[in-house]
Formats: structure tokens, C-alpha cells, sequence
């Protein structure tokens, strides 16, 4: 009786045929998403406009000029916009999760969302002083990392320094900023629609700015991150192992918040706060593929972009000519849709 | 192999000194059994040694100061198994394995055919190769305590400290999982340094053993030597016969107390 023994202990990779499924997946969402709206464009006529943009590729495309328009101005610019956050709000939260070793961690843990809050919040109430609307992402940017920074200054001078200190330094960060929130807005009740608006999240863009402006947060971010992958995976022992086994776990736990916070204090900035998909999009990858960091994190950064592009078609078809906010949108389908994937799993989170 | 020097070592915490060791050495290649009550410092010593207690005093291997070896460096001199590992249930064992050979692999880097013939190496010792493919919280308690060994034995660490690490099995697994520490520690020329409760496991596989006790060294010798009725009275607080095993090592037995032993214990135990 010859038992099969594998040769050698192959380590976990990223299957061939899941990244072509998470990659089918995006090309499908965004491929709707440009074709779907008020104005049909016919897929196979944008496919066709699309590669004529390679150099040497010359064909006529069937699209009229004011289709054209819509297509590079409109509808592109969005569709690439919710992919490059829904990308980064999945990559990021399944990275804290890693280097918190806690399923609950997302994005806005240690207080991006409270900072960015705050800042939104004086960017649009200082527009009455004269601010302009550009103001309002940069305010955003500077406050989510202030709040990050302040709680990663009050975890290392409080405490251990373990993970659970730094998470309840953010815990009372967030608290402080959104407090200091709350108090401004409540001031000027005059902005409070605007505000509220902000904090639900939409994907509004004007041309291509938006992308330009989130696209090199994005890019380095997922680099740094995509590169830790390995040692997200060793942090899963826990910190004393993980030190015994060579790792300066304090080191690697700087650089994959200081990415991850960076990449999403720039989402935030363009998109507002969009819950659920910084938890949701990790959890249905681990229950579908596995939990090592070498298929989460690639998997998790592939279909979060197609899950924000559909997201963000839904918002604004489901109630067209209105819009929805994104945020509802993230969290009426997803929530059910997570309940489906955990009902169906054998795996446990 | 390593030898082991621990000179005026003393751990404190909050004010408090748990453990002080004037001295205690580690010959290369030997198998030290630390034994003690619960409570007494063992694996407070333990974790001193490997660096990851913050103490006063030196711990030299081969002579070298450990303070002034990097983590990297040192993780490629000592392997440790803790008496209650991190399980993350949901990692395939082969994953698990490979995570014994990060001190080997760069920062940003990945796994080398080296690192998988060593995992494969140290799986094949402990007979866990087939569990490759195996989630870790689907193991049985024998096989989890072999693939955290296997995990150990892959970092290839000539100094292999291990805290009870037979604590959660039962007496047939335990004696399984000590012939083969035994067997790894000649094959590999380990020198060994382990917790342990069991008393008799510690007299029937340790060739020196160390009694700890209110977080000072008190005994230290061979199993007979340390090993009395008394020692074992007075630190443990326990009635016991210590009888020949007819093998040349010595095995200790609890016995239920007669009035006078009591006595003894209430006596003598703080």
C-alpha cells in the first residue's frame, strides 16, 4: 500500500484559477459599469474604443462623439475611481486584520474615519470663510493621519506597545475626534446636509482629477503591502513566537499600518466613508480560498475593486435619477450576501 | 553544538523579582530537564534565556553575549517551543512548518528550495510530512505537539528550549514525542534545555536535572541526586517514594500521606 507523501511541504500560493476568476470578476464589474446608465453604451462598442487607444491598433468604433464624451469623461473616470478605493478599503482592512490578528479590524481602526471626519467637516464649514471644494479631500487626508499619527504616538508612549494598546489608543483617538466632530458641525447646522452627505460616501467625480489624485496612494500602498504578505502570515503565531522566530514584530506592524493608513487616508479623502467593504471582501476571501496572506491580500485587493464598481452602479441605478449613497449600498448588499457566503462555508472566520 | 552560560541573571517585574540564577550552565549537547512547582520560574527562565523576558545579568552561548546578537542571528541559534502555542487554526501545516525558516528567508522574500527541503527534513523526523496539507486546528493533540516540534526542528537552531512540551498528552503520546526529542537532540547534537512537570519523565529522560523553587536555583544534578523524598517534600509539598526503576534511573511515585509526612509538608511548605 504506496501512501501518497508529498515530496516537500510546498508553502500556500495563489491559484492560477483564482486569479483569473478575481480578475473575470473585475473585468465583468467594471465592463458593466461603463455600460450600464442613463445613456446605453453597448460593451462591445466601448471594448472596441478602448483598444483603440493602443498605439498601432487603429479601428473605427461605433460610438458617436457625445457617447465618446460620456464614456472617457463620465463614465471611465468613475468606474476606475470605485475600483481603485473599493481595491485599496480591501487590501487595507485585510492587512489590519493581519497585523492585529483580529477579524473585526478594518480600515478605520486606529480613527482614519474620525480624523477624516473632522477634517471634511472644517473643510466645508471653512468654505463660508472662503475655502474652495478642493479643500474639503486635502482637510480629510491631514486629519485622518493625524489621527493615526496621535494614535500611534499614545500606544508607544502608553503601555506594552502590544497590538491591543495601540487599538485602544485609536479606540480613544476616534472617540476624541469624533466628538470634536460632533461639537463643530453642531455649531453650524447650516452645513449638516453637506456633512452628512460626506460621511455616507459617494463616488462623484469631475473627469479624471479624483483618479489622478488617489491612484499613487493606491499604487504604493498595495506595493508595501502585497510585499508583507509573507510576514502578515507570520505574525499569525503571535508576537512572542513571531520575535523567537527572528522578527522584529514592532517593525513590521510600522509598515503595514503606515501603508495601509496611507492608502486609506487618500480613499477617504476621494470617496468618503464607504463601511463594510474593508471587512466584508477579506472574510469572503478567506472563506473561499484560504486564509494565508499570499492569496488574501491579492485576492482581497482584485475583488474589492469589482465589488465598489458594482456597488457604485447600484447606487446610482437603483432609485436613477437620484443617487444613492454608496455606503448604504456596501451594506444593504453585502450584509446578506455575507450571511449566504458564512451559511455556505465550512471554514470558520 | 552550543554550551550554555547563564551568570548573575535576575528577572524583575513591577519591582518584584521572580527569578534570580547566580549560575547555570548548559553543556554542549545535553539534555537540561528544569523542574519546580507551578509558579516556581521555570518558564520564566526559560523565556530569559531565549530573550524575550527583559532580565539583568548575562546569558552567553558558546561564549557570546546574547545581548548583542540580532533577532535574525539569535532565531538561527535557539528554537523554542512554548507550552502553549499560538494555533492559528485555519493555516495548512506545511505553511506552519515553513514559518520555523524565516530567520533564513530576506525581509520581503519567500521561501527558497532550501527552506523546503529543511521543513521537509524536520517533517519527515517527526512523521508529520503527510499533514502537509492538514489545517493546524484540525490535528489531534499528538500530532499538533510534532508539527510545533517539526516547526522548531526546522529552524536548524543548535539550541532547542522546550516548555512542557509534553503537557497536553496522554501517557502513551508522551512517552512517543520524548523518545524522538531524545532521538533528534543525539542526532542533531541539540543541546536541550526543557520544562517539565512529570517528574519520573523528567528522571527517565534528562541526564541533569535542575530544581527550581521560589524562583532560585535549589538542586542541580543527576535524577538520584536531586530527587529526594525531602527535596520533593519540602518544594513540592507533595508525600513521594523515589524508587529504583531497576533500569539504573529512578522513578517517583505519589503516595497518598500517613499523618506524619503531613505534618513535614504543613511544616516546611511556605
Amino acid at each position: 500500500m504506496a501512501v501518497s507523501v508529498p515530496r516537500v511541504p510546498l508553502p500556500t500560493r495563489l491559484r492560477v484559477a483564482w486569479l483569473l476568476g478575481a480578475v473575470a470578476f473585475l473585468v465583468a464589474a467594471v465592463a458593466l459599469g461603463v455600460a450600464v446608465g442613463p445613456v446605453k453604451l453597448a460593451p462591445g462598442e466601448v471594448f472596441r474604443s478602448l483598444i483603440g487607444l493602443l498605439p498601432g491598433v487603429d479601428g473605427p468604433d461605433g460610438l458617436t462623439d457625445t457617447q465618446t464624451t460620456i464614456l472617457y469623461q463620465i463614465r471611465l473616470p468613475r468606474v476606475v475611481l470605485g475600483g481603485l478605493v473599493g481595491a485599496m478599503l480591501a487590501g487595507a482592512g485585510a492587512a489590519y486584520q493581519g497585523v492585529f490578528r483580529n477579524p473585526l479590524a478594518d480600515p478605520y481602526l486606529l480613527g482614519v474615519a474620525a480624523g477624516a471626519g473632522l477634517g471634511a467637516t472644517l473643510a466645508i464649514i471653512g468654505r463660508a470663510a472662503g475655502l474652495t471644494a478642493e479643500a474639503v479631500p486635502v482637510a480629510a487626508f491631514a486629519g485622518a493621519l493625524a489621527a493615526v499619527g496621535l494614535t500611534y504616538l499614545l500606544g508607544r508612549t502608553v503601555g506594552d506597545r502590544t497590538a491591543t494598546t495601540l487599538i485602544l489608543a485609536g479606540v480613544a483617538v476616534a472617540s476624541f475626534f469624533t466628538a470634536a466632530q460632533t461639537f463643530v458641525q453642531q455649531r453650524n447646522a447650516d452645513t449638516f446636509r453637506e456633512v452628512y452627505a460626506w460621511i455616507l460616501g459617494r463616488l462623484g467625480t469631475t473627469g479624471w482629477s479624483e483618479v489622478g489624485t488617489v491612484a499613487p496612494y493606491v499604487v504604493v500602498s498595495g506595493a508595501v503591502l502585497l510585499a508583507h504578505r509573507r510576514m502578515l502570515d507570520v505574525l499569525a503565531v503571535g508576537d512572542e513566537e513571531a520575535a523567537t522566530l527572528g522578527v522584529r514584530v514592532g517593525r513590521v506592524r510600522w509598515w503595514v499600518v503606515a501603508a495601509a493608513t496611507l492608502g486609506t487616508a487618500a480613499a477617504v479623502a476621494v470617496s468618503g466613508l464607504i463601511g463594510f467593504v474593508g471587512i466584508v471582501v477579506p472574510h469572503t476571501v478567506r472563506l473561499v480560498a484560504g486564509s494565508s496572506y499570499r492569496v488574501v491580500l491579492p485576492l482581497s485587493f482584485l475583488l474589492g475593486a469589482g465589488f465598489l464598481v458594482l456597488a457604485d452602479l447600484a447606487a446610482r441605478t437603483v432609485l436613477a435619477p437620484s443617487e444613492l449613497p454608496i455606503g448604504v449600498i456596501t451594506a444593504f448588499f453585502g450584509a446578506p450576501f455575507f450571511v449566504l457566503v458564512l451559511r455556505t462555508s465550512r471554514e470558520e472566520i | 553544538m552550543t554550551r550554555i552560560d547563564v551568570t548573575d541573571l535576575a528577572v524583575s517585574v513591577d519591582g518584584r523579582v521572580l527569578v534570580t540564577v547566580d549560575r547555570l550552565t548548559v553543556e554542549p549537547g545535553e539534555w537540561l530537564g528544569l523542574i519546580g512547582p507551578n509558579g516556581a520560574g521555570k518558564t520564566t527562565l526559560l523565556r530569559a534565556i531565549q530573550g524575550t523576558m527583559p532580565h539583568r545579568g548575562s546569558v552567553r552561548f558558546d561564549g557570546r553575549e546574547r545581548a548583542g546578537i540580532s533577532r535574525s542571528e539569535l532565531a538561527k541559534m535557539i528554537a523554542s517551543v512554548p507550552q502553549r502555542p499560538v494555533v492559528p487554526s485555519h493555516m495548512r501545516v506545511a505553511d506552519y512548518v515553513l514559518l520555523g525558516r524565516t530567520p533564513f528567508i530576506p525581509y520581503l522574500g519567500t521561501e527558497r528550495v532550501s527552506d523546503l527541503s529543511a521543513a521537509r527534513d524536520a517533517m519527515l523526523e517527526l512523521g508529520v510530512l503527510e499533514l502537509a496539507d492538514r489545517r493546524m486546528g484540525t490535528l489531534s493533540g499528538g500530532e499538533l505537539q510534532r508539527v510545533v516540534l517539526a516547526r522548531a526542528l526546522a529552524q536548524e537552531a543548535p539550541v532547542l528550549l522546550l516548555d512542557e512540551p509534553t503537557s497536553s498528552l496522554d501517557v502513551g503520546h508522551t512517552q512517543q514525542v520524548m523518545d524522538l526529542i531524545d532521538e533528534l537532540r543525539r542526532r542533531r547534537e541539540l543541546t536541550l534545555v526543557s520544562a517539565l512537570h512529570d517528574l519520573t519523565l523528567a528522571a527517565q529522560f534528562c541526564e541533569r536535572l535542575v530544581l527550581v523553587a521560589d524562583g532560585r536555583v535549589v538542586a542541580d544534578g543527576p535524577a538520584r541526586a536531586v530527587l529526594t523524598e525531602g527535596a520533593i517534600a519540602r518544594h513540592y509539598g507533595a508525600t513521594v517514594r523515589v524508587l529504583d526503576d531497576g533500569d539504573g534511573r529512578v522513578v517517583v511515585i505519589p503516595v497518598r500521606a500517613r499523618s506524619s509526612d503531613r505534618r513535614v509538608a504543613d511544616v516546611e511548605v511556605p
